[in-house]
């Protein structure tokens, strides 16, 4: 299921104030596949997707979006090409509305009827958005608030969906559930690249998992492989 | 002789044109966390560049205001331009702009004293007459600076609220990296809010200096005013600062009608501390949350 390569990272570099956090990374996301990127807190999986997402300008090395190079574009410019991060903790527009929050999602879209289109796929996905569209953000549950930052996400209608840590924070019942949503996402065919702390969920689901530790790829192999691999669970994720 | 329709009068008209100035103000840290030391001084400019227009130019008196407000917002983008965009990237970008912007606004200033002088100069951009609100005559001045004000508040805010623009100000206002990742280019949008609320500082001149003169110093005392609303309400916070210069100005005139003119200012801080003492974030802000 499995198509072209959609984003190639290669050989990158980056970090925070002349300091690299990122060494070396390459790893591609194939069309229509999920990727995950686990490991330690503050092993540098963020500051990869925010590499990616153009938030942070990476040091050195490569990253490709089909034929286009994209490292050190500014953010706005790699959301207009199709790279949609949706940031750890929401991140979401305290003041306005679930339904302005969503519609914000699709601001690089002036057309109203393709906007309203996705504002009912996102709602088919997420019909608690649909109930609570006219909720401020602030007022939210932190499952809901997650709910509406995917949405969000969805709203932009990108090429690549990337998801930063979706399960931070919330009850084992809420993160079922939002990981149910990822699955959905995934069988409806989207490109998703997912960055988790915690192997134990993303596993089945993923094409491919990278294991990231102090900003190297230690390990690399299919979803099933990790959680048979205990060995690399204990030294890397502390079992 | 009932004073109090007086008052109100007063307090209506100088809450009007503190708002505007307020609005200017906290549109600009809002949006951006900039603390524009310059504000007072582009009210200035307006006020002068309305002046010009109309004494020099022999301009309508309506163009005093398209002058104002198109000097204001130009210099509102040249601020921009050879400013801020070089400073954004700085984490210390906050504590760096008030500096610069201080640098700017005794620059502006020494340049207005060059080029008109320092002798107080009569606003030309000013109606005459009188009209009678019920028993109470008013100025029609003081009706047309709170009919724009108003109208211009007014105008913002349904910008703010409706339109593509308005929605990734606000956007960048709550969460900049999020309206980045959503395709908001910030930057356009700083230039944006710099040239709007150089706008908006332009006309408050205007308004300004037809109760007053005009006079290089002019935009001070309603800058420090501006601030003083901004911080009560909580930063960034339009209603709020809105409606806080509006209360003020009430207080302001109450205290110079019943204690003496020279009590107002003091009476007006003593009421911001306690303000701050009670909401130290503000009287409708809220308490910052930063990850570090």
């Amino acid at each position: 299921m499995s198509g072209e390569t959609l984003l190639a990272v290669s050989d990158l570099a980056s970090g925070y104030k002349g300091r690299d956090v990122l060494h070396g990374i390459s790893f591609e996301v194939p069309e229509g596949s999920l990727i995950t990127l686990i490991g330690p807190n503050g092993h540098g999986k963020s500051t990869l997707l925010r590499s990616i997402s153009g938030l942070l300008r990476p040091r050195a090395g490569g990253i490709r979006l089909g034929e286009r190079a994209i490292a050190g574009l500014p953010a706005e410019a790699i959301a207009a090409l199709g790279v949609i991060q949706v940031p750890q903790g929401d991140m979401l527009f305290a003041d306005m509305t679930v339904h302005e929050n969503l519609t914000m999602g699709a601001y690089l879209e002036r057309d109203r009827s393709v906007i309203r289109r996705r504002l009912d796929e996102v709602h088919a996905i997420l019909p608690r958005l649909k109930e609570r569209g006219r909720q401020l953000a602030s007022t939210l549950s932190g499952g809901e608030r997650r709910m509406v930052g995917i949405g969000r996400g969805l709203m932009a209608g990108g090429k690549l969906l990337m998801l930063d840590e979706p399960s931070l924070g919330l009850a084992p019942i809420v993160i079922d559930r939002v990981y149910e949503v990822i699955a959905d996402l995934k069988a409806s065919g989207r490109t998703i690249l997912l960055v988790e702390e915690n192997p134990m969920r993303a596993e089945d689901l993923s094409e491919r998992v990278h294991l990231l530790d102090n900003g190297y790829i230690v390990w690399s192999g299919a979803g099933r492989e990790l959680s048979e691999r205990s060995e690399l669970i204990e030294t890397y994720l502390g079992g | 002789m009932d004073v109090l329709p007086y008052i109100l009068v007063t307090a209506v008209t100088v809450g009007a044109m503190y708002s505007l100035a307020t609005l200017g103000l906290s549109l600009v840290w809002g949006a951006m966390g900039m603390l524009n030391m310059a504000h007072g001084t582009m009210l200035t400019l307006g006020g002068y560049a309305a002046y010009s227009a109309v004494t020099t130019l022999g301009l309508p008196w309506y163009f005093g205001f398209v002058a104002a407000i198109l000097l204001g917002a130009l210099v509102g983008a040249i601020l921009y331009y050879g400013l801020v965009r070089f400073m954004l990237r700085n984490p210390a970008f906050e504590t760096n702009i008030i500096i610069a912007t201080v640098g700017i606004a005794i620059a502006l200033e020494n340049l207005v004293l060059k080029i008109y002088g320092g002798q107080p100069l009569g606003q030309p951009v000013s109606l005459h007459g009188t009209l009678r609100l019920g028993v109470v005559p008013v100025q029609t001045q003081n009706i047309l600076i709170v009919v724009m004000s108003v109208t211009i508040m007014v105008l913002v805010a349904w910008t703010l609220k409706t339109s593509r623009v308005g929605r990734a100000i606000r956007a960048t206002a709550q969460n900049r990296e999020a309206a980045q990742l959503m395709g908001v280019p910030i930057r356009k949008v700083y230039l944006k809010v710099l040239a709007i609320s150089g706008a908006l500082a332009g006309v408050s001149g205007v308004l300004l200096s037809s109760l007053t003169q005009l006079s290089p110093p002019l935009g001070n005392d309603p800058m420090l005013k501006a601030f003083i609303m901004c911080v009560v309400a909580g930063l960034g916070n339009l209603p709020g600062s809105v409606l806080a210069a509006f209360v003020l100005a009430l207080v302001e005139a109450c205290t110079q009608f019943y204690l003496g003119a020279r009590w107002g200012f003091p009476v007006l801080l003593i009421l911001v501390i306690l303000a701050l003492i009670w909401r130290p974030y503000g009287v409708f802000g809220r308490t910052q949350v930063t990850r570090l």
